[in-house]
């Protein structure tokens, strides 16, 4: 099944061509990278997705519904969620109101009914203090409830910023390079958490990320940018040995 | 000083401290939304202080009935500013300085537009109570005053829990340290926007009712917001708890300056003060050196 399908998206900042008649096809309970050297429009590709910037040229369906255009909180709504590259907690917020807050959508009480706590009110804001529970005990920081995300050693506040993404209850996932400032025992332990989350919430996944290990070892299709536009694709053994992505990593002279 | 006029002076710095604190925080929700200075606040809390005096003038005499419509219809005046004169600028990307021109001449133009038409008159709220002071022992209490201090306080603690508690309130801390991320978590920024000038509204609307009801309505009422603005300075721009600290604070230093050196003294006193306070202490009480822009 197609969860996503980019149909030669394109987006140009002040002339710059930063994706190129990108196109990609997403499968149900997969996990697809992203790869392609820096500058490469990679995040670009998860911001056109998610709607941070408009589209210069393309479509972009979910689950067979075109979602070119629609705000983020409406595509957050139908179910992708993210993280990214340099982390965007909430400062200003515990841990456990960084994940309130990616529940907020899925909560429909007003403010008024909160003001008068309305029972359904309790009930809903109980089930979710329960979920946002869970999911640090799941990312083991089940201690953290009450501190500051930025007092947290790196390696956490990465852990964080992945329950939060899961809190809003997404199927599809897109990862901005979730391995980066890990040291090899966190790559290891991302790699266990991520393909066990994808089993146990029937999740798709999409990585942009530079950790060939990572890359290599848990996703089934690979898509190579060089300055905006795809290069390659295919499953990872017939990208490592690919001309093209050879050259766009290694540089000419090689 | 005498100890009985030592206190009611402090009582009634303390009543107009919390009218500062209102104010403080009206501006300061919006400053630490959007990051600008938001001058038309004092045309929401002018609207609001005429909208006061016909209501309960005209329509329907009873303080506790038109204060309630008088906020409610300032957040609404809130909520329409922003999406007349904020939210065209802002879907466009333009920068804060066109944020700041907006909002000061949309108070010049409610300011001008009071003067054009009603600003010959100074008008005068009808006296809702047949006392207006409590005696308890040697001390008299105004009855304004009291009234002032409670419903500012009542209105800071609804506040409090709304930001601590309630969705919109954690979206609304949510999006004052990034308002780029909330969108991405499912939460609908503009509606987020949208509350935040409601509340400033809310707390223009009360404050524009009590500061009518206490020295009457002239065309330049929304003037007297600057109070709120310097204690949402001294406050810490960002800190609304600052903000509130300071605007008691202001009103406490400026009714004990009254009694002591006279009113007009005592204006020069508090504003040459705030020169040297910030000097001192840039970041204001609460506030983590946030530089301060537009």
């Amino acid at each position: 099944m197609e969860v996503l399908k980019a149909i030669s998206i394109s987006k140009n900042f002040g002339g710059v061509s930063a994706v190129d008649q990108f196109a990609m096809v997403q499968r149900e309970n997969e996990i697809t990278g992203i790869i392609g050297p820096n500058g490469a429009g990679k995040t670009t590709v998860f911001n056109l997705i998610t709607g941070v910037y408009p589209l210069d040229t393309g479509e972009i369906w979910f689950y067979g519904k075109n979602i070119t255009g629609l705000p983020s909180h409406r595509i957050t709504d139908l179910g992708i969620t993210r993280t990214f590259q340099n982390i965007r907690l909430f400062r200003n917020l515990n841990v456990l109101d960084n994940l309130r807050v990616a529940y907020g959508i899925k909560v429909r009480y007003t403010v008024w009914e909160e003001m008068i706590r309305w029972p359904r009110v309790k009930r809903e804001e109980g089930e979710t203090e329960e979920l946002a529970r869970s999911y640090l005990a799941y990312f083991g920081l089940e201690k953290y409830g009450d501190m500051f995300p930025y007092n947290l050693p790196y390696g956490l506040q990465r852990r964080l910023e992945l329950a939060r993404a899961l809190m809003a209850n997404p199927k599809l996932l897109l990862l901005d390079e979730p391995a980066a400032g890990l040291n090899p025992k966190e790559i290891h332990q991302l790699i266990e958490t991520l393909l066990k989350m994808k089993e146990e919430k029937n999740l798709s996944i999409i990585i942009v990320e530079h950790h060939m290990e990572l890359v290599m070892n848990i996703c089934k299709m690979l898509y190579v940018l060089n300055f905006g536009k795809k290069i390659a694709e295919g499953e990872p053994k017939d990208i490592q040995r690919n001309e093209a992505v050879l050259q766009a990593y290694l540089g000419d002279e090689g | 000083m005498e100890l009985n006029i030592l206190l009611q002076q402090i009582f009634n710095g303390i009543s107009l401290g919390g009218v500062y604190a209102l104010e403080a925080v009206g501006f300061g929700i919006i400053f630490n939304i959007l990051k600008f200075s938001n001058f038309s606040h004092s045309g929401v809390v002018a609207i609001s202080a005429y909208f006061g005096f016909f209501v309960s003038r005209y329509i329907y005499t009873h303080f506790l009935v038109t204060l309630i419509i008088t906020t409610l219809a300032g957040g609404l005046i809130g909520v329409i500013i922003e999406k007349l004169i904020f939210r065209p600028i802002r879907l466009k990307g333009a920068p804060l300085t066109l944020f700041l021109v907006n909002s000061i001449t949309a108070a010049m133009l409610v300011q001008q537009f009071f003067a054009a038409t009603l600003g010959d008159d100074y008008y005068p709220y009808p006296v809702f109570m047949k006392q207006t002071s409590i005696n308890i022992g040697n001390l008299t209490i105004s009855k304004t005053y009291t009234l002032m201090l409670i419903i500012s306080g009542l209105v800071l603690l609804l506040l409090t829990y709304v930001l601590k508690r309630t969705k919109v309130g954690i979206a609304l801390r949510a999006a004052s340290t990034d308002i780029r991320t909330p969108s991405l978590m499912g939460v609908n920024i503009d509606f987020v926007i949208s509350v935040a000038f409601f509340i400033a509204g809310v707390l223009g609307g009360i404050t524009g009712y009590l500061l009518g009801m206490t020295y009457s309505v002239d065309p330049f009422i929304g003037s007297m917001i600057l109070k709120g603005i310097i204690a949402a300075i001294i406050g810490g721009m960002g800190s609304l708890g600052g903000g509130v600290i300071a605007g008691l604070l202001l009103g406490g230093a400026e009714c004990l300056l009254i009694a002591e050196i006279g009113s007009s003294l005592t204006q020069i006193v508090i504003y040459s003060g705030i020169f040297v306070l910030l000097l001192i202490r840039p970041e204001g009480i609460a506030g983590k050196r946030y530089i301060i822009k537009a």
